[in-house]
């Protein structure tokens, strides 16, 4: 090992330390008597202390020993922790994280002065500072006698017993009286050397205090360090792993080809091994998200201190697992966030007090997996955003005109605070009102395949959710083909996909000011073409073709992209391109694919605005935003679908996660119930005209494919099996209630002269559990769907 | 007298030589996916062993025409600094030892883009053999995708 090495070692350690010690000092504030905490913070600085004196690093070496200084009169109780004490013990941590950011870039130890911040450390050691009411002299002696008195008990009690005990158990055992004597011996040796200990602990405070910390078992069982490999060590291994899955995949059919036995069970073990190995990689990248949030209580402290402001923070879900790379993503967007949070959100105590909520603002970080993806969400307890601001800010900006900002509602006008540049904060702080703000966070987050929410009910605080995916390195892509090439899409930007009959649909392909579009669902949908955006060809379907629309959402537009043909969907690893093609905007990956060949990944974003429709949709909105807006608050999108017996049913479509098509002869039993194998569940099936008034049951031997509604309860999925699914629709979101109520239906809308069934998905699951189970009424539905 | 071994390999009928320390393998898998609006110099991306090599075109990078419809049959895997690129060639030849004493710059009136490229050339006794720069090759695939942008 190189000295390069060691001090890499040293300066991974020491970020180490810091960090647990920025958590330790805030909770040692919260509980100032906290001995044991004293003892962790004391130990490690002592040992950055240590490492800096063998590398030599006199900086690092002084200061870390004022602190220490400090932090050893403090356990010992000379002196009591107090704000200003935390204060400079912070100062010392942050230069001394100073010094440490110094050394890793230029492995020397960067200039500085510290002797103010030393001076300051010795003083309030020796308790010269005015803060201490007490003269330094008597404290001492008065603090530190009772302590100790306290201390010799402690020591006495602890060790004297167990031998005793000891010995009992050894009478008891063996009633041999050699034996017995012999433990009785070293029993009073035992004794005898703790007597010594109590008056060395007499002589000298300090080392006993040492002794008791030492002596305490939660502490002294180490836990084993995990190994610490580089990341790049980590890539690496993960492409080769990817690579031997390939492998494996060109193996397998030689066992049909040769139908050898020894050779199969051979190329079955490294099947298992490799598919194990994949897993067990995929492992290691992840960590907790706890790893991102340890700064939080630091920063929230420095944070509301500085805003003169009390905040907690709740952590919820900090063991929620993440790609090593994403938490380097999320960082920055968070603590941007939280500081939003606390320096926008969070009121004065005073203000707080007078709108009638408690006095301390609360801000509540909470990480859950959902479908997939990691959702993060940063919630606050404060006076949420000021619309009437932010209104007024977009008008100074001249983004909207007067009076067109007076239309806007709530939720339009969360979307100006996406934009660049724009900050409703009237004096620029250190912290926020820069107006760089969530248009960077919305960017970064964007960048790794993420989302944000905002939402902010006037006066009740504010709500951002951050959708984050599991991982970087993986994520499902849709295949279209495009000329004779395969390409991947994102999932994570696909909408919807649409196939359009030119040749019978009514309108076709229309232009928009030289922008070719379509209507989809009475809206405006600009299209590309994936043939001119790769500079393939210029060709335009015929007036009579089929053509595949995969229906995108980047940029803020929604889009829909033609391609000739899809193909898949998969789970596909994604590799950067390299620096000589980081350049093609278009791309924003490679997969290699199962036969080893590469296939490109589209970047959605980058493709919208190369192909300079963003800028085109942003000057000249297709739709009419505010009124799709006030639609949308007015009407519900709903799935038609039919039964036999009934055909104009609905399901609200957020109850709606998928469609599926299976097959009869996949539905299974599982006791009474019908269930299909569904991705890593056991999907249990609902046949919905069981449930519904006026359905006629149907009979279910005939071969015909099942139409499934997938639904989720509980992160489990429930199929409703339909007759047909028809359309989405869009109703009003009055309903007219049917009277008397009937079975399974919630009520009735309208639509061009259709009376539409809504189907009440809550009263059937009940239902469906009260069938089975033959109990009483649930109070919350939990399926019992075991995976 | 000092040797060092050279590459050497086989394109439009002229003979080529790279030094044969920046050679990580000899690759005769040409399965490359085309990366369309890349410089013309990219031919487009290759998996080697799971990671992504840019294969690059040597008839476009090095101003020379094909006069045939033959397609190249063998790439040389260079390992820069921090990447890899695949350069295709038409064929290669053994790994040959070299003499300082036969080296000589190239000529004045050469181009300037082949002077980028070409680091001198070998007088052997039955032929010449170019050397490139490997370093040149790299850098030479970066500048021309700049001035594609720039135009």
């Amino acid at each position: 090992m190189s000295d390069d090495d060691i001090l890499d070692e040293f300066i991974i350690e020491a970020r180490e330390i810091l960090d647990q010690l920025d958590i330790d000092f805030v909770r040692l504030e919260e509980t100032p008597d906290d001995k044991k905490l004293v003892g962790n913070i004391f130990r490690a600085i002592h040992t950055l202390k240590g490492s800096s004196g063998f590398f030599a690093f006199k900086r690092l070496e002084k200061v870390s020993h004022a602190g220490e200084t400090l932090l050893g009169k403090i356990r010992d109780g000379v002196l009591a922790l107090d704000t200003q004490k935390t204060t400079i013990l912070l100062s010392t941590l942050d230069t001394l994280r100073i010094i440490i950011e110094g050394i890793e870039k230029t492995h020397q130890e960067p200039e500085g002065d510290d002797t103010s911040l030393i001076k300051n450390l010795l003083a309030l050691a020796s308790g010269d500072e005015i803060q201490t009411p007490l003269t330094p002299s008597s404290e001492l002696t008065q603090v530190s006698t009772p302590d100790l008195v306290a201390l010799i008990p402690e020591v006495v009690s602890a060790e004297v017993p167990a031998p005793t005990e000891e010995k009992t158990d050894v009478e008891k055992e063996l009633p041999n009286r050699e034996s017995s004597t012999v433990t009785a011996n070293t029993q009073s040796n035992n004794q005898a050397s703790i007597t010594n200990e109590i008056v060395s602990a007499e002589e000298a405070s300090e080392e006993s205090t040492e002794h008791v910390f030492a002596a305490d078992p939660g502490k002294n069982i180490e836990v084993a360090a995990p190994v610490k490999v580089n990341l790049e060590l980590l890539d690496k291994l993960m492409n080769l792993v990817s690579e031997m899955v390939l492998a494996r995949n060109r193996l397998l059919p030689f066992t049909t080809e040769f139908a050898h036995h020894g050779f199969s069970s051979a190329v079955r073990t490294i099947d298992l091994l490799t598919l194990e190995l994949q897993e067990r990689m995929m492992k290691t990248r992840m960590q907790p998200i706890s790893q991102v949030w340890t700064k939080f209580p630091r920063l929230i402290r420095d944070v509301s201190n500085e805003c003169q402001k009390k905040v907690t923070l709740i952590q919820e879900g900090a063991e929620t697992e993440l790609d090593r790379s994403l938490l380097d993503a999320i960082r920055d967007p968070l603590v941007h966030i939280i500081r939003n949070s606390i320096d926008h959100g969070i009121e004065t105590p005073s203000d707080r007090i007078a709108a009638g909520k408690p006095e301390m603002g609360k801000v509540l970080l909470r990480a859950t997996h959902e479908n997939g993806m990691v959702v993060i969400e940063i919630a606050d307890d404060g006076a949420g955003v000021n619309f009437d601001a932010v209104r007024q800010k977009a008008i100074e900006k001249s983004l909207v005109s007067v009076q067109e900002a007076e239309k806007l509602n709530d939720l339009q006008l969360l979307e100006f605070i996406f934009l660049p540049g724009f900050s409703t904060k009237a004096k620029v702080t250190n912290l926020s009102g820069r107006g760089v703000g969530m248009d960077v966070v919305k960017t970064n987050i964007s960048n790794i395949g993420g989302s944000i929410d905002i939402d902010s009910p006037r006066g009740k605080g504010t709500n951002i959710r951050l959708k984050i995916p599991l991982t970087l390195a993986i994520m499902p892509a849709l295949f279209v083909r495009c000329h004779t090439e395969k390409y991947a899409i994102p999932q994570s930007s696909i909408l919807e996909m649409v196939r359009l009959d030119l040749a019978s649909d009514k309108t076709g392909l229309e232009d928009f000011y030289g922008t070719p579009v379509f209507r989809l669902r009475d809206k405006l949908v600009p299209l590309l073409f994936l043939n001119h955006q790769l500079e393939f060809n210029q060709n335009l379907p015929s007036p009579d073709e089929v053509i595949n629309i995969a229906i995108l959402q980047s940029s803020g537009i929604r889009f829909g992209l033609v391609v000739d043909e899809v193909l898949n969907m998969q789970e596909v690893v994604v590799k950067p391109l390299g620096p000589l093609l980081k350049e093609v905007q278009d791309f924003g990956g490679a997969t290699i694919l199962g036969d080893g060949r590469v296939a490109l990944i589209l970047d959605i974003d980058g493709l919208a605005v190369q192909s300079g429709l963003v800028a085109k949709v942003q000057s000249r909105p297709l739709n009419e935003t505010s009124t799709s807006i006030l639609e949308n608050e007015e009407e519900i999108s709903m799935l038609l679908f039919e039964l036999s017996g009934l055909d104009k049913l609905a399901i609200p479509l957020e109850h709606v996660e998928r469609l599926e098509i299976v097959m009869p002869n996949k539905v299974q039993k599982n006791g009474n119930q019908n269930v299909i194998q569904y991705g890593n569940h056991i999907m249990q099936l609902l046949y919905l005209d069981e449930y519904i008034s006026g359905a006629k049951p149907h009979s279910r031997e005939i071969e015909h494919p099942i139409s499934v509604i997938v639904h989720y309860v509980n992160d489990l999925p429930i199929g409703l099996v339909v007759s047909q699914v028809h359309d989405i629709i869009h109703v009003s979101k009055k309903l007219h209630e049917p009277s008397p109520p009937q079975r399974g239906l919630l009520g009735c809308a309208s639509l061009a002269e259709n009376v539409i069934n809504i189907i009440d998905v809550q009263e059937i699951l009940m239902m469906s559990q009260l069938g089975e189970e033959q109990t009483q009424y649930p109070d919350v539905i939990e399926m019992s769907v075991s995976a | 007298m000092m040797t060092s071994d050279y590459a050497s390999f086989y394109l439009d009928g002229l003979y080529f030589g790279i030094t044969a320390t920046e050679v990580l393998e000899l690759n005769n898998n040409l399965d490359v996916t085309p990366v369309p609006k890349s410089p013309k110099t990219v031919r487009g991306i290759m998996n080697l062993r799971g990671q992504l090599v840019p294969a690059i075109d040597m008839y476009q990078c090095l101003g020379l025409t094909k006069k045939t419809n033959k397609e190249e049959t063998i790439s040389i895997i260079l390992q820069g600094d921090g990447f890899s690129v695949a350069l295709l060639v038409d064929d290669v030849g053994p790994i040959i030892p070299l003499y300082e004493s036969t080296f000589e710059q190239p000529p004045n009136n050469f181009s300037l883009v082949s002077r980028e490229l070409v680091l001198g050339v070998h007088k052997l006794p039955e032929r010449l053999i170019i050397i490139l720069d490997p370093k040149g090759i790299a850098n030479f695939v970066g500048v021309k995708k700049k001035q594609l942008q720039l135009s």
